[in-house]
């Protein structure tokens, strides 16, 4: 019983939102990997690491919800730059939606007054 | 485009030299994460464009100073499987395209090299030993050879060198009744007008070498690779 209570992951609960997450990150402005995973961490998904957001990141390019371009970097190798697609922007859309709809649904169970 | 030269070959050689480039660890991770990644049927030019990714990702690693295992953050295996959950899968066109076209360059080579030591008869035609050395080596590498290609991360250089010879000496197995010329190997399966012959074969390898270029270039327009 304490092992279930212990064993509760939060980085589980928070991994299905994290999709969502990182569009919204690309929306904000063109960024690249490394500049996602310190912003992800600095707002709570400590655990998410580059090996984590680079199989994300490969399937929403492949959904053509973002698009990549290679560009110059600083430190010499060229980066790759991400870029939200129409697609993208819709799907961000309809994801707060759905987000929302879920929010109130457990705060409805968990707020209710008996 | 280029006629002669496809997206795919020209992303192979870019990251040939890309990983030449890496030294050390980060080079020893990424070959062996490579070499399990193309033990599964994935897609060769995704394959090409994650070692692209990757390979970016050690430079900028070696360049902050930090190991590319760390900054993958995540065990070599856990990260290139979760890769390969990302239906990456390898078409069918795509894994018999390239064995047409060396097939075609093959079958054209045998017969031509054999044709013209003949003495270019006008009756000739495509023996049983072309057809041999031509399919057998493609026959092998796609039943035996997938089984010898063993699955792990961990590869030693001898475990690889001996995989290779075990590989080796089947290819011979198969291929040795067909140069030392035993009888039924010289029999003909083909047999007819030896110019005609020559230029159906030209033929062949020109629609199968343009084809596989023409495939690849439009599989490289799904991806940002540049």
């Amino acid at each position: 019983m304490k092992e279930a209570v212990t064993g509760m992951d939060k980085s589980q609960m928070m991994k299905g939102k994290l999709e969502g997450c990182i569009l919204k990150i690309i929306d904000k402005s063109e960024t690249y990997g490394y500049e996602i995973v310190e912003q992800l961490q600095r707002y709570g998904f400590v655990d998410v690491k580059e090996g984590t957001l680079y199989p994300l990141l490969l399937r929403l390019e492949k959904k053509g919800l973002i698009v990549a371009t290679f560009k110059p970097s600083p430190l010499g190798p060229r980066r790759k730059y991400y870029n939200l697609t129409e697609a993208g922007q819709e799907y961000i859309i309809r994801f707060y939606e759905v987000w929302n709809e879920v929010r109130q649904t457990v705060e409805g169970i968990f707020c209710k007054e008996d | 485009m280029s006629l002669f030269r496809n997206n795919y070959k020209k992303l192979v050689q870019e990251n040939q030299c890309g990983l030449a480039e890496i030294s050390g660890e980060s080079f020893k991770a990424l070959d062996s994460m490579f070499n399990y990644l193309i033990t599964f049927e994935v897609s060769r030019f995704e394959l090409e464009v994650i070692k692209k990714d990757l390979i970016g990702l050690a430079k900028e690693a070696e360049a902050e100073g930090e190991a590319f295992l760390d900054k993958i953050g995540m065990p070599q295996k856990e990260f290139c499987d979760s890769l390969v959950k990302e239906e990456m899968r390898q078409s069918v066109l795509e894994r018999i395209l390239p064995q047409i076209k060396y097939s075609a360059v093959w079958l054209l080579g045998f017969y031509v090299l054999w044709w013209c030591i003949e003495g270019m008869p006008k009756d000739y035609g495509i023996t049983v030993w072309m057809l041999v050395l031509t399919f057998g080596e493609d026959c092998f590498d796609s039943i035996i050879g997938a089984k010898l290609r063993y699955r792990s991360l961990d590869q030693s250089e001898a475990k690889r060198k001996m995989r290779m010879m075990v590989s080796f000496l089947i290819s011979a197995a198969i291929v040795f009744p067909a140069i030392v010329e035993v009888p039924p190997f010289e029999a003909f399966v083909v047999r007819g007008n030896g110019r005609v012959i020559f230029i159906i074969l030209l033929l062949l390898f020109a629609a199968a070498f343009f084809g596989n270029n023409y495939y690849w270039d439009k599989c490289s327009e799904k991806y940002n690779w540049r």
